[in-house]
This record gives C-alpha cells, sequence and structure tokens, in this order.
C-alpha cells in the first residue's frame, strides 16, 4: 500500500505501508520540505498512527477508522482539500496486494 | 490524470461562485473553512466557463467565528477596502519592487441570501506551490502543520524585540531555515518593512501568519508579501460615516485627510518601526540597502479613482470611506518623510 502525496497531479512524498498497514516501510521523498509541509512528522520516525490522523484531517473524517476505512470513504483519493490548496492524497495498492487484508 | 483535473475535483466538491461583476453569489455549498489562518472568514470558490474552472480566494468581512464579531471602527469590520486600496499600490510599483503583487478585487458576496463584503484574490501558490508560513501561533501545532520556528522565538525575537537590525537578523535566520537564500531574505524582508512602514501597516510584526513563503514543486521557496487589510489605519466609524451622509464632513477635507495620513506615517507598521522617529526607521532600512520603490503615481490615481466608483457601485454605504482612504494614501505618498521610499516613475507629459 502507498499513500502518495502530490500537488495537484505531480507526486513528491510516497509513504509505503506494509500488506496489514500496521508499519511504514518506507518514505520516498523528492524534496523534504514540501514531505514536511504535506506531513509534517514524515522524517521524525512517523508512525501509522500519526499518518491515519493526518489522512483524517484532510479528509474531513472522524471516529475510530483504520486506513482502508479512510481509503473506502474517499474512494481512493483526497482529491481536495479545503484549508491546503494544491495537495492531494492518492492511494494505491502495491501490484501484489490485490485484496483486503485487514 | 488531465492538467485540469484538480480543479475539476475542486470544483465538484467546493463552493461554487457566480460573478455578474456586481455581485459574487455562493452556491449552497458551506463556504470556508476555519482551519485557515487569520480572523476573517476565508476560502476558496470556483467558477466554471466551458470547460474551465477558475479559482479564488475569497476573504469576506465577517470574523471566521460566529460566537464574536470585530470591533465596531470600519478598520475592523471592512478590511476589504484596505487591502484593495492597498494592492492597488502595490499593482503600480514596477515589477523589480522584489515584492509580489498579489491582486485583491473588491467584492460583495451573496451567501445563503445575505450579502457581506470582502475581497477576492486568485490562488497565490499558483497551480505547483504549496503555502508555509513562518512560525505556530499556538503551542500545540496541528498534525497537519509544520513549522521550523517556534512560537516562543517569533515572540521574542521579533514581537517583543525593540531593534530594527536584530529583528531582521532574526527573521534571515528564520527565512533561512525554509530554505531561502540569506541574501533573498534579506532583500525580501527589507522591502516588505519600507511597505510596511510606507502604508502603516499594524499586522506584520506581531503576527507570525502574516510572514508567508510559497514552497514550489521545483524546490524553490518564495517569500509572499500579502494580507493588506490592517494597513493603511484610519479611525472611521459610523457616527463619522453618518457626518459625510448629513453634509456636516465633506469628501476632501484637507485637515481631516492630513491628520489621517499623519496617523498612518506615526503608526511605523512593520518590522522596521522600533525608532520614534519614522525619517530615522528610513534612515536604517536605506542603509541596509532597501531600494525606492518606483511607483506610477498617475496610473494609481487614475486606478484609485476607478476603485472607489467601483465601490459606490457595490456597496455606497462604504463610499466616503473608500474615498478618504484612498485620498489618504495618496497624502502618505506625499508627505516630506516617506519621500526617501519610494520614486514617481509615471510617464511624462509629451
Amino acid at each position: 500500500m502507498q499513500v502518495i502525496f502530490k500537488v495537484r497531479e505531480t507526486p513528491f512524498l510516497t509513504v509505503t505501508l506494509n500488506a496489514d498497514q500496521s508499519q511504514i516501510v518506507s518514505i520516498d521523498a523528492s524534496d523534504q520540505q514540501m514531505a514536511e509541509l504535506a506531513f509534517p512528522k514524515v522524517f521524525h520516525q512517523p508512525a501509522v498512527g500519526q499518518l491515519l490522523l493526518l489522512l483524517k484531517a484532510y479528509a474531513d473524517l472522524t471516529g475510530n477508522l483504520g486506513i482502508r476505512d479512510v481509503i473506502t470513504q474517499t474512494g481512493g483519493a483526497i482529491s481536495w482539500i479545503p484549508f491546503k490548496p494544491n495537495l492531494t492524497v492518492v492511494f494505491e495498492e502495491d501490484s501484489n496486494e490485490n485484496f483486503d487484508c485487514r | 490524470m488531465n492538467a485540469n483535473s484538480y480543479l475539476n475535483q475542486a470544483y465538484a466538491q467546493g463552493t461554487h461562485a457566480d460573478d455578474d461583476g456586481s455581485l459574487m453569489v455562493l452556491s449552497q455549498r458551506p463556504f470556508g473553512d476555519s482551519r485557515f489562518k487569520g480572523n476573517q472568514r476565508k476560502g476558496m470558490v470556483y467558477t466554471k466557463f466551458g470547460d474551465q474552472v477558475f479559482e479564488r480566494c475569497v476573504k469576506l468581512d465577517d470574523h471566521r467565528d460566529r460566537q464574536r464579531h470585530f470591533k465596531p471602527e470600519y478598520d475592523f469590520q471592512y478590511p476589504s477596502i484596505s487591502e484593495v486600496i492597498t494592492a492597488y499600490l502595490t499593482n503600480n510599483f514596477h515589477h523589480e519592487a522584489f515584492l509580489s503583487r498579489l491582486s485583491y478585487s473588491f467584492e460583495v458576496i451573496q451567501e445563503h441570501g445575505r450579502q457581506i463584503t470582502g475581497s477576492s484574490a486568485p490562488n497565490f501558490l499558483g497551480d505547483d506551490g504549496l503555502e508555509v508560513i513562518l512560525a505556530n501561533d499556538s503551542p500545540n501545532p496541528e498534525i497537519y502543520e509544520h513549522y521550523a520556528v517556534t512560537m516562543e522565538e517569533f515572540a521574542h525575537n521579533v514581537a517583543d524585540c525593540g531593534d530594527n537590525q536584530q529583528t531582521l537578523l532574526h527573521l534571515i535566520d528564520y527565512y533561512q531555515r525554509y530554505g531561502v537564500s540569506p541574501e533573498h531574505a534579506k532583500r525580501f524582508l527589507v522591502q516588505q518593512a519600507g511597505f510596511d512602514l510606507l502604508v502603516g501597516n499594524t499586522d506584520r510584526k506581531q503576527n507570525m501568519g502574516n510572514f508567508v513563503m510559497i514552497q514550489r514543486l521545483n524546490g524553490l521557496v518564495h517569500p509572499l508579501n500579502f494580507d493588506y487589510g490592517r494597513c493603511l489605519p484610519m479611525y472611521w466609524t459610523d457616527r463619522i460615516n453618518a457626518q459625510f451622509g448629513s453634509g456636516k464632513l465633506q469628501l476632501g477635507e484637507v485637515e481631516l485627510e492630513q491628520d489621517y495620513a499623519n496617523d498612518v506615517i506615526r503608526t511605523r507598521g512593520g518590522i522596521f518601526g522600533n525608532r520614534t522617529r519614522f525619517e530615522d526607521n528610513v534612515k536604517e532600512l536605506l542603509n541596509n540597502g532597501f531600494m525606492p520603490f518606483q511607483i506610477d503615481h498617475r496610473t494609481l490615481t487614475n486606478r484609485l479613482n476607478d476603485l472607489c466608483e467601483e465601490v459606490q457601485f457595490k456597496a455606497p454605504q462604504l463610499y466616503w470611506y473608500a474615498r478618504t482612504k484612498a485620498n489618504v494614501l495618496l497624502r502618505v505618498l506625499a508627505d516630506p518623510k516617506t519621500q526617501a521610499l519610494w520614486e514617481d516613475c509615471s510617464a511624462s507629459d509629451l
């Protein structure tokens, strides 16, 4: 599972999660400052819980949700964030991970 | 994804605005987002012409917290007037002013049947930028907020600092933390300090949210001069407005306008206002490489006349206030104390 942060259509930060979305396994940022603007804790030993809180804020979601719930409720992308102009988030499955393993 | 997919998505989810030139009518969707910084309600609005979606940032003359209200003075009730008049000044800076020029327009906005004045501007981030705010205004940043400067640092070294030079040095350091070179930061900050001094901006030195940059995808960071809602401070109330309505006061009263112009100069707005004498602050600015603004004064005067006519048409109750404020700006520019801050680059008569 990859969480890809973009400025409009251009990606600049990819956060890869393990199969059950319990851990962040890698972070790939083309621009460190841009990455921190989108995900402030990204270079400070981020935990999935922090990522989840961030995504819920961006998607205007509340309640006890997992990453899968966020993906379901957003249709696979947070394509407009009213208080963060230009920032978008897209969720992509790994090619070998095409089932719900939660 | 095609190039317009972001704007199409924004249009699909955001507030729509229909503008016939005199009134901007918002759709029924909720407008604005309280997570934007600042006291005014603000948000993005979207308009579609054919296949194209246009985006504007709208600020209402309305408190973002519905339980609170602005002070009764017009400068607080109608910051859009100061914002737009000051924007007309920056729009007439020569392009080498080293300050961004954000074009604010005066608007009357209808939301759920209620008409509110405000201003609108293009999305200053362009299509490849994210907003950077210098420092946090609360001890506990939200999970989506990133700051390289703490509230305490800003308070101690900028807001409460009584020395122009020290304030400048600290701010250069802070801009560097976001990737702005010290030369770029100094040049921008010195020009911005001259701008704030000229227009008596009361909303910079104490407001960390008004030091803003744009982080672009190409890795560059651009400092941005924006938010003019507390420029050209002028004490104006319903009582004063009524005196114009009754004819007790007339537009163009020299003494009144000059008093207001003196108040703007006395304000010593911005980060270079620490010395008691306005001229001493200007001298320090010049010692730091300030370059006087090249202003097309003739075009500015004409455009301010156009703006006041627009206000008279759209919101006639604000006409005397807007006209007087525009005149005050021209009197500030004519004052001997401000002459070192600007030069007239109007085309000469042939």
